[in-house]
């Protein structure tokens, strides 16, 4: 080495690559076998059961607990008249802030906190709709016991615990219909549908 | 991965057999926790299996696997500090353990570099890595990562002299 070498010289791009080559990578959690099982187990509860997330109770409580400034477009009871379901969402970003509904460009890590009320009681189902016509997939509910709605707004729960849906599919364009059916938790004879759609962005 | 495609679940098995330990490498390195990291390891081989018909076999697969692996990493230190209700950024990771069998001077090697890349912002280290270890090509790594081959370019520049002074300081 000269007086006039640079020490930096001494890693060039040959020498970082041979020492990025000998850093040590541990084994993965787990193989194949088991990743196959858990995606398997992952179909069996719906996509929904991986894709749910706990909504963070303090953001929902705040939400809930805020005067409901789109309280005019619940749902009403008009004698005689056809069953409405009126089908909106929420959207907490991943720094935690909240949207209501309104926003429907979501990042691929934002949650959909989807929300209902019927101007009947009943329960509400929900599919997701491929924008390429692909065939719906139920994402709600995720139990026998169903979305039970009235006419207050409420906000869909797995477990019993508010829940936010998070994509599975990547970025794209995707319906999510909403349907009101008066007795069947698995919405069998919808009465009622309303469909929200959402731009999913990476 | 063809063959996964196909339905040859023996052929996805041995895909993992061969890069569990990358992308563990990967995820380790680019995650803010191991906790982050081990969720971003599931969800990408769980990616790996959903999304198997989306892979096109015509394109390299390296990029493909990085791009379900970088998402699943986002996601993860975002659900990870979306729980604990903290800001948690990818500048902080757990060193990783010492192998028995490394002698000495690779050991100060590796603990340097590791050490060197964890001064780094996050996007800078995940490019390195791509670049150097697992030897993508610009628009492979713009491809993985989702970004733009010119920023892949300019900060791979800035992070290669970041990386260069911090190892050289550190032998003085």
């Amino acid at each position: 080495m000269t007086g006039s070498e640079d020490p930096m010289d001494r890693w060039d791009d040959d020498a970082l690559r041979a020492a990025f080559a000998e850093l040590d990578d541990p084994p993965g959690p787990f193989l194949g076998p088991e990743a196959r099982r858990r995606a398997a187990r992952r179909t069996t509860v719906r996509r929904l059961a991986a894709a749910v997330l706990l909504v963070g109770l303090v953001g929902v409580a705040a939400v809930l607990g805020a005067p409901d400034d789109d309280s005019s477009l619940r749902a009403r009871s008009v004698p005689g008249a056809a069953p409405v379901l009126h089908f909106d969402h929420l959207v907490e970003h991943g720094d935690g802030s909240l949207d209501r509904a309104g926003v429907t460009t979501l990042g691929l890590d934002d949650l959909l906190v989807f929300r209902a009320s019927a101007s009947v009681a009943g329960f509400v189902c929900v599919d997701e709709i491929l924008a390429d016509g692909g065939e719906p997939q139920r994402v709600l509910p995720v139990d026998e016991a169903g979305w039970e709605v009235d006419s207050r707004p409420s906000n869909a729960r797995v477990d019993g615990r508010p829940a936010g849906f998070v994509t599975d599919r990547g970025p794209g364009r995707r319906g999510y219909r909403a349907m009101l059916d008066l007795e069947d938790p698995a919405c069998g004879s919808p009465v009622a549908e309303e469909t929200l759609w959402i731009d999913w962005t990476p | 991965m063809v063959a996964w495609q196909q339905g040859d679940a023996a052929a996805f098995d041995q895909l993992v057999e061969r890069y569990h330990r990358r992308l563990n490498g990967y995820l380790r390195r680019t995650c803010p926790t191991q906790e982050a990291a081990d969720d971003a390891y599931g969800e990408t081989l769980l990616r790996l299996v959903d999304r198997r018909d989306q892979y096109d076999p015509s394109r390299p697969f390296r990029p493909w696997l990085y791009t379900l692996a970088h998402h699943a990493g986002v996601g993860a230190a975002r659900k990870r500090s979306r729980r604990r209700g903290l800001l948690e950024r990818f500048h902080l990771r757990p060193a990783g353990p010492p192998t028995p069998h490394d002698d000495l001077e690779q050991s100060r090697t590796r603990s340097a570099l590791d050490a060197a890349l964890d001064r780094l912002p996050p996007l800078h280290r995940s490019i390195l890595i791509l670049t150097y270890k697992e030897d993508l090509n610009g628009p492979e790594v713009a491809e993985a990562l989702g970004i733009s081959p010119r920023e892949v370019r300019d900060k791979l520049a800035y992070g290669r002299k970041k990386l260069r002074e911090i190892l050289t300081e550190g032998e003085a």
